[in-house]
């Protein structure tokens, strides 16, 4: 979240409003930007439900921070996870109704005073099938309970393998280019290269001859 | 001044991640007008909904139409001609649905860039794969396992519900 939603998406956001209007004034400028104020400004829309009074400053107090028994992630029989988020009340009693739950403590999700008992039986309740066992369970339910899949099931989910979310580059799986773009595309363009393997066509490409790339390597310059 | 200031984005309401990305305009200076129901202003606080507390909301031009009403679409189609750019983030076809989708859009506006936030994806996938590049890129294996997907109706649905949270 630090790295790369406040800091590297951050960082080419900027960059590309600094320049679309450096195409249009011909002037540059500096873009400076520090992964703690990026990490700020994806909280912008916390900050406004907290003045709004709706957002508690209290960790694990709060609809979508782990709080609500509902809405949250659970381990299962087999040690994997399942992810549960019926914070409506139809899917909420469709996610009850599915498990086979009737316990009275579980069936009002919005009374905060209960949610740390609702979630202690919840967990506990989830341990007893593994999550595939869930999954199976909640299929074709509007429940809102999802498996956690790991870094080598997710490429695998047919959901990403209709929308190729994921590709393989010279054996390495790895995510596809997002967004998507309609008439210009992003494509991968090739793998990582090795330090130095575009050195002689890059310096061709800016105007040095094949002489003075030869002197720049004899100079130590270029390796 | 912003570097965006003379962009002109159109932004049709919703929750999350949409207006998030619509704020990124506005901060850097893009005309940002935002269109929505008046009755917006009504809905009870939740955290779906902070009213004039709404954080990610600052910055916008706020006009209010009935996209429900013919001559409310046509108003926004006139302020999406004379756009640059437009984020919408309702549940696949629902722009279409109202007549302002990006074929309509993009028939009035050729140069309009038409942003799409789904949580998986519109229908149909638009996308086709990009020209391969290198030899050595392929897709991974299918593995067969039984189709399902993720519970799409009930993620889109967390974020269009009114919720009041009892405190």
């Amino acid at each position: 979240m630090g790295d790369f939603g406040g800091g590297a998406l951050i960082l080419a956001w900027g960059m590309m409003a600094a320049i679309w209007a450096a195409q249009r004034s011909g002037q540059g400028q500096v873009v400076d930007a520090a992964m703690a104020d990026g990490a700020a400004l994806l909280m912008a829309t916390i900050y406004g439900v907290k003045a709004a009074g709706l957002w508690s400053n209290e960790r694990g107090q709060n609809l979508l921070d782990g709080g609500a028994p509902f809405y949250g992630v659970y381990a299962c029989a087999d040690g994997k996870f399942v992810a549960v988020g019926p914070i409506e009340l139809p899917f909420y009693q469709e996610f009850l109704r599915r498990a086979g739950i009737d316990d009275p403590m579980l069936a009002n999700p919005y009374d905060v005073a209960t949610w740390g008992e609702q979630r202690k039986r919840l967990a506990a309740i989830f341990l007893t099938r593994t999550r595939d066992e869930w999954c199976a369970l909640y299929a074709g339910a509007d429940a809102c309970v999802a498996p956690v899949l790991d870094l080598d099931e997710a490429p695998q989910h047919p959901h990403n393998v209709a929308r190729e979310t994921f590709v393989e580059v010279d054996g390495v799986t790895q995510p596809a280019p997002a967004p998507r773009l309609s008439r210009t595309p992003a494509a991968i363009r090739w793998a990582p290269p090795l330090p130095g393997a575009n050195t002689e066509a890059v310096l061709r490409n800016a105007g040095y001859t094949d002489r003075d790339i030869d002197e720049l390597r004899s100079a130590g310059a270029i390796e | 001044m912003g570097p965006l200031q003379d962009l002109k984005v159109i932004e049709f309401a919703g929750i999350g991640p949409g207006p998030f990305a619509a704020m990124l305009f506005a901060d850097m200076g893009a005309e940002v007008i935002r269109i929505e129901r008046k009755s917006a202003a009504r809905r009870p606080l939740s955290l779906l909904n902070a009213g004039p507390f709404d954080v990610a909301g600052r910055g916008r031009l706020a006009v209010a139409l009935d996209l429900k009403r013919p001559a409310g679409v046509a108003a926004a189609l006139r302020l999406i001609e004379q756009a640059d750019a437009l984020i919408e983030g309702y549940r696949p076809g629902v722009m279409e649905r109202l007549g302002l989708g990006p074929e309509v859009c993009l028939a009035r506006n050729p140069r309009l860039v038409f942003g799409r936030m789904t949580g998986w994806g519109g229908r149909p996938v638009p996308w086709r794969p990009p020209p391969v590049m290198t030899s050595t890129i392929s897709r991974s294996p299918v593995h067969s396992m039984p189709l399902g997907r993720p519970n799409s109706r009930c993620h889109r649905s967390t974020w269009w519900g009114t919720l009041a949270v009892a405190r």
